[in-house]
């Protein structure tokens, strides 16, 4: 049953899904290690690729959207770091009313740009090229599966080790993960958290702006209001899975990219309801931080 | 005080009002379960907390309020070519303002001190 066809298929559809959830996680995991709390990560990317998908109806290049689309995501970073930050706002509340208002403008933005309610649908909007690799598209299975993919596909691994590096070798990582780990003691050496963690939203919103523009400009190419259907929220699982780590988190969106592609194929061979897959990232999540949570308290006990 | 006791019992608490708030919605206005029919609810329920300032009476009106909205909002959406989703961005926004709690502190701050020093002015 299982022909070496569809595993290919499987394994290529796997690194599509996996593509939005590495640049929302590395979003997610700038603003964890700033200790920010940013629960908005689904309203910055719907946000994002509803822009960056309209503005591509105008422009000629599809980068200078996604230029676009990162600026919009720095637009809505920006207000909740303003929210969170300069009006002392609760972090959690603040949020999930985003991400309604986000759905709200998902609604109601496209209906008076375009005149079409939720939707950019039948405009000649821009996608992203695909690359094909030179040598390896030529090996058998390998080429069919890792050679095809859209630029940011490749670009994820850049991204993931520029955030690592931004994190952990750098000295603005650093004051980052100060600021995150321990306000007033970071104050007290002469960090400025204010403008530390303004950074770390500039961070979060511009990589977030990367995975919205991927959603709506290669994986499809249109906008609708649930296009990104809860990634932001797998993405924020996965940081808090991983603790913040950029390497491991992009490990972990690898296995949710899995679930999601597992998902979708699995619809059209078996009659597993999707939802019961879709399902299994947050399970995992409950479970994965009730065990980190529990090991810790294990470790804190036998170090007393 | 045994401290994760009382957290359990007020989850389970908040659990059964939960489930009386979906079982009422479910049985006595729809008669049937459908997975989409309670969608946010559950969400607008955790706003209105927040607008109510987490005390019972004033997240009473607070619910009132909302509820003012979304109902306000279905009958503009049959009447008018407004969407319904103007509803959520205006409730969005208006938890958003209401959480930033120092959003007009500084202003209430200097309003105080300027009627302080006409009461001052007055009394000398």
């Amino acid at each position: 049953m299982l022909s070496t066809a569809i595993i290919t298929n499987y394994l290529f559809s796997l690194i599509r899904m996996t593509t939005p959830l590495a640049y929302g996680s590395m979003g997610a995991v700038i603003s964890k290690q700033a200790g920010t709390n940013n629960l908005a990560i689904e309203a910055t990317m719907l946000m994002a690729s509803m822009i960056s998908v309209g503005v591509s109806v105008y422009v000629s290049s599809p980068w200078l959207a996604l230029a676009v689309g990162c600026l919009t995501g720095v637009v809505v970073s920006l207000f909740l770091a303003v929210m969170f930050l300069k009006y002392k706002s609760d972090s959690a509340m603040t949020c999930i009313s985003l991400n309604t208002v986000a759905a709200g403008l998902a609604m109601f933005i496209p209906l008076i740009w375009f005149g079409s309610k939720g939707a950019i649908q039948n405009k000649p909007t821009l996608k992203f090229p695909s690359v094909e690799i030179p040598v390896i598209k030529d090996i058998p299975f390998v080429g069919q599966v890792l050679s095809g993919h859209c630029v940011l596909t490749y670009l994820t691994v850049v991204v993931v080790f520029l955030v690592w590096f931004l994190l952990f070798k750098t000295p603005l990582g650093l004051r980052i993960r100060a600021a995150g780990e321990n306000e007033e003691a970071a104050t007290s050496v002469g960090v400025n958290v204010y403008h530390t963690k303004l950074i770390s939203f500039v961070f979060t919103g511009i990589l977030c702006g990367f995975g919205g523009a991927y959603m709506s400009m290669y994986y499809v190419s249109w906008f609708s209001y649930g296009l990104i259907a809860g990634r932001g929220f797998v993405c924020l699982s996965i940081s808090n899975l991983t603790g913040g780590r950029p390497w491991a988190s992009y490990l972990v969106a690898f296995a949710f990219g899995a679930i999601d592609a597992l998902a979708m194929n699995l619809q059209s061979i078996a009659s597993v309801p999707a939802e019961l897959l879709q399902m299994l990232p947050y399970l995992a999540t409950i479970i994965g931080v009730t065990l980190v949570g529990y090991f810790e308290k294990q470790r804190l006990k036998l170090e007393q | 005080m045994n401290v994760s006791k009382i957290a359990i019992i007020s989850q389970l608490i908040g659990g059964a009002l939960c489930g009386l708030g979906g079982a009422v919605e479910v049985l006595g206005t729809y008669g049937q379960f459908k997975s989409d029919s309670l969608l946010d609810y559950g969400g607008y329920g955790l706003l209105i907390s927040v607008v109510g300032k987490n005390d019972p009476v004033k997240v009473f009106l607070a619910a009132l309020l909302i509820a003012y909205l979304r109902a306000g909002s279905a009958l503009m959406n049959a009447n008018t070519d407004i969407p319904l989703e103007v509803a959520d961005v205006l409730q969005g926004l208006l938890v958003i303002f209401l959480a930033a709690s120092m959003l007009l502190a500084n202003t209430k701050h200097r309003w105080l001190i300027k009627a302080s020093s006409v009461k001052e002015g007055e009394g000398a």
